[in-house]
């Protein structure tokens, strides 16, 4: 008998992961450290932290280097470490109007209080390739960058708050007011149980913040371009750092445990359908590390899936959220690879008797 | 793999087993705690945690089962109406079983799942071959009487009246102090001469 | 010779490398945490309650990929123990690739013996197959589900199906089998064909073939069913009713092999996988079931290569 494919399983996975040793490993290249990945590569571990939904630089940049920079499979391995890890608690909620802020803009206004910071960003770059880079110079880049911190310690510092935009906005009684629907007297937790439809706010963003970029990109494309009627024009977008306040079980106290670097985008959106005075919604988008794009698109699809009657597939609140997470999505899809040989035959079963047009009615039971 | 954890594991091949296996008497591996109420804390012990409420009957012994289950799994405490847990302390509800929740139309899982904690076996033992349960889990359609004796025939009637909006309803485990457990789902078929 | 695991009891497979957990963390029994285990068995005694019924459950992510075997990875370790032996299977071959890593991952975190012998498992984690020998009363049978969801077939929204299993409301499934009738004169679904379980819930019994169907009927053991991504469990108690959806004057029909018999062992009544010989485009067929087709060759001295053995029982 010929080679049927399923055989020798045990010794086939070994061989491959042999393989993908000698692949990431097997060339005359110094290998990566961790270390280099977490300070060099940082917008990949910034997307490894947010898809996998764990705040853990140091451990996202290993999957990082464990998935050779397949960013699916590296949230896929944050993710999946995060299951062993214990429960302990819920952190205190965080205003971000208090975010230790490295970046921050507004498209809304030409100048707002604070002022627009545009900070640590590619945009204004020009993507022309820089071929410098191949022999870059270590001593030469430490000695530009000594030169650099050296000019900021004379420029004045940041505030310590910038009051939000939408607040000015609110105020002035040109947004929905905040508020909390019934359905979302407490908070879900997507973690611990399934989500029905229709899901609420905050099983929706929590779902939107751990989503995976391009899907969510995708979506959010489709709206911008015409699928949909959100308009959107950004309000605040800003990038920094977030105090997690914890309850010390045993004091009662309040604690900060630490910091999280977060890029949070407000997005103002057409207008609300409330009863009432006309007034601008709002669509917000947060997530873990710097990564705009997607808390921009995050943002989008919270405005377009909080209409009424989806009128397109972004509007449409279980379409998104069964179709953004990129650890069940990249799943799914490679999980046709595997043997599909018997449901095959049991097609294969189907078409040959339609093709040879039986007309038997009779039950054929073994 | 710790003590306790081993125990939960054991226990609940039992629990599983009798309520795929309706009207059987099976025996939970390894009990918990201190008698009588350590076959009820067993059961507590491997399905309760703070992710539930659970609700025990008012009664002599009551109290002592409440606190004993709130503390060792940190499940809420409800009332009986929105406990997804309720213990009886004998084998009859007095009509507390028709308080329990039966879930909704969409989400029937949500019914309430009951633990009877029976006392020792009671003198008069024939009443159980006035039940007859049929359905899944359940070999031929003349079915079988329950096999653990001492349930009040009442309390089999209620259930069949609380169970007849199938798949709506609530699920029962029957208990002793020495670790014998009955169960009984809501797809059990009941019928009382 | 069929190179595959060995069936010793009570040892692991070997690892080429020594893999430990990561420094400074141990893993639970069984991987999942006490907490977890015990929300999957409360969700799997309402499946066990409500047969046929979804029930939903807070699904954790596995070191498998979605879509590979979470949920049943999730059943089989919620529930395994120490004394258990456990059998895995994929498209009913014991040594395919996705049931060894599987194996190799159960065994790793739980150190329970395994085996190819259906008779001597007491759990089975299977994808897409009821294995040939009958089941005991004390075995449990764990389905590998992608899609938990029948009518999906007919309808793409979970609120929508959610509704129409709350009504009973199984009639768009009843008009999509009709049309198929109707356009081709024959039934075209293949594997994952609706059944009605208690007369009351239509189930998807994951992808196996309509020869298995009949198996799930009345059975002797437990069979659960999950679908780790898609977020449900379902259960099959023993001697429950398990009728695939048919018409009265079209009857349901199983997979026909115009009475071929397995070229390896001779079995007459199992189903078998085409193959394609590479050497001469010959077609051969095998028992799709390889512990059964093993276990049918040893028992009557069967050489390597006897197409013309005649039918063992």
């Amino acid at each position: 008998m010929g080679y049927v494919a399923v055989r020798g399983g045990a010794a086939a996975i070994e061989n491959s992961e042999k393989f993908s040793l000698v692949r990431r490993a097997g060339g005359a290249s110094g290998l990566l450290t961790p270390e280099q990945i977490r300070e060099q590569l940082y917008f990949a571990v910034d997307r490894v932290m947010g898809e996998g939904s764990l705040y853990a630089p140091d451990l996202a940049a290993l999957a990082f280097k464990q998935a050779a920079g397949d960013s699916f499979e590296a949230a896929f391995i944050l993710r999946s470490y995060r299951t062993t890890l214990p429960r302990i608690g819920y952190s205190e909620p965080v205003a971000p109007d208090g975010m230790r802020v490295i970046r921050r803009i507004s498209a809304a206004f030409k100048d707002i209080p604070g002022g627009q910071i545009l900070g640590p960003t590619p945009d204004y770059t020009l993507r022309l390739l820089d071929f410098e880079l191949q022999e870059e110079s270590a001593a030469r880049t430490r000695q530009q960058i000594r030169q650099l911190l050296r000019e900021t310690n004379r420029l004045d510092p940041l505030p310590e708050r910038f009051p939000k935009v939408v607040e000015l906005l609110r105020r002035e009684g040109l947004l929905v007011r905040r508020h909390a629907s019934g359905k979302d007297r407490g908070l879900t937790d997507i973690t611990r149980q399934a989500l029905s439809f229709p899901a609420p706010r905050s099983a929706q963003l929590q779902s939107l913040a751990r989503g995976e970029t391009g899907g969510m990109l995708a979506l959010a494309y489709s709206n911008m371009r015409g699928y949909g009627s959100v308009h959107p024009v950004i309000g605040e977008l800003r990038v920094g750092f977030l105090s997690v306040p914890f309850r010390n079980p045993r004091s009662g106290s309040v604690e900060c445990i630490g910091e999280v670097l977060v890029t949070e985008a407000e997005v103002i959106a057409r207008l609300a359908e409330a009863e009432g005075p006309a007034r601008f919604s709002l669509g917000y988008g947060l997530c873990f590390g710097h990564n705009e794009t997607k808390a921009i698109a995050m943002a989008v699809l919270d405005r377009a899936m909080s209409g009424g009657e989806p009128a397109a597939p972004s509007e449409d609140q279980e379409f998104v959220l069964t179709h953004v997470d990129g650890i069940e999505s990249m799943g799914f899809c490679n999980h046709y690879k595997l043997p599909h040989y018997v449901t095959f035959q049991s097609e294969l079963d189907r078409l040959r008797r339609i093709q040879a047009g039986s007309g038997l009615t009779g039950e054929e039971n073994p | 793999m710790d003590a306790s954890g081993r125990r939960n594991q054991k226990n609940y091949r039992s629990l599983l087993q009798s309520l795929s296996r309706p009207g059987r008497v099976v025996r939970l591996a390894d009990l918990a705690g201190v008698p009588p109420l350590s076959a009820a804390m067993a059961i507590a012990e491997c399905l309760l945690d703070s992710e539930v409420g659970f609700c025990v009957d008012d009664s002599s012994c009551a109290h002592g089962l409440q606190r004993a289950i709130a503390e060792a799994t940190g499940a809420r405490t409800e009332c009986l109406e929105a406990a997804d847990f309720v213990f009886f302390s004998e084998g009859d509800s007095r009509g507390g079983v028709r308080r329990a929740k039966r879930g909704r139309s969409e989400f029937p899982e949500e019914g309430a799942t009951l633990v009877y904690c029976l006392e020792s076996p009671p003198a008069d033992v024939s009443d159980r071959f006035r039940v007859r349960l049929t359905g899944p889990g359940i070999p031929g359609p003349s079915g079988i009487a329950p096999e653990m004796p001492g349930i009040p025939v009442q309390e089999f009637q209620d259930l069949m009246i609380v169970n007849a909006d199938y798949p709506l309803g609530v699920d029962a485990f029957f208990v002793r102090p020495n670790g014998e457990v009955m169960g009984l789902p809501r797809s059990t078929r009941i019928r009382v001469r | 010779m069929t190179p595959g695991l060995p069936s010793r009891a009570g040892t692991p497979p070997a690892d080429w490398r020594d893999t430990r957990p990561p420094a400074g963390g141990r893993y639970s029994y069984a991987f999942l945490d006490e907490g977890a285990k015990r929300e999957i068995r409360r969700r799997i005694l309402k499946a066990a309650a409500i047969p046929g019924c979804q029930v939903p459950f807070g699904s954790r992510e596995m070191p498998i990929a979605r879509g590979w075997g979470t949920g049943g990875l999730q059943l089989t370790l919620s529930l395994i123990g120490p004394e258990d032996v456990l059998k895995v299977i994929d498209q009913g071959a014991d040594d395919s690739v996705n049931a060894v890593n599987i194996k190799k991952f159960v065994t790793r975190v739980t150190g329970v013996a395994v085996t190819t012998d259906t008779a001597a498992a007491t759990m089975i984690q299977t994808r897409h197959r009821i294995p040939e020998e009958p089941l005991q009363p004390h075995q449990i049978l764990i389905f590998q589900v992608p899609i938990p969801e029948p009518l999906r077939l007919v309808e793409p929204s979970e609120r929508e199906t959610r509704r129409m299993h709350a009504e009973a409301d199984y009639s768009r499934m009843w008009l999509y089998l009709y049309e198929d009738i109707v356009k081709f004169n024959e039934i075209t679904v293949g594997a994952r064909y609706p059944v009605l379980v208690n007369c009351r819930h239509l189930m998807d019994p994951s992808p196996i073939p309509r020869w298995d169907l009949a198996k799930l009927h009345q059975g002797e053991a437990l069979f659960l069913f999950c679908a780790g991504r898609e977020k449900r469990i379902y259960a099959v108690p023993p001697h429950t009713e398990v009728q695939p959806l048919s018409f009265e004057d079209f009857a349901f029909r199983v997979e026909a092999f115009a009475g071929r018999r397995c070229a390896r062992c001779g079995s007459g009544g199992t189903y078998l996988d085409e193959v394609i010989d590479d050497a001469t485009g010959r077609r051969t067929y095998a028992c799709s079931d390889t512990a059964f087709c093993e276990k049918a060759r040893r028992s009557c001295g069967a050489a390597e290569d006897s197409p013309t053995r005649e039918g063992i029982a």
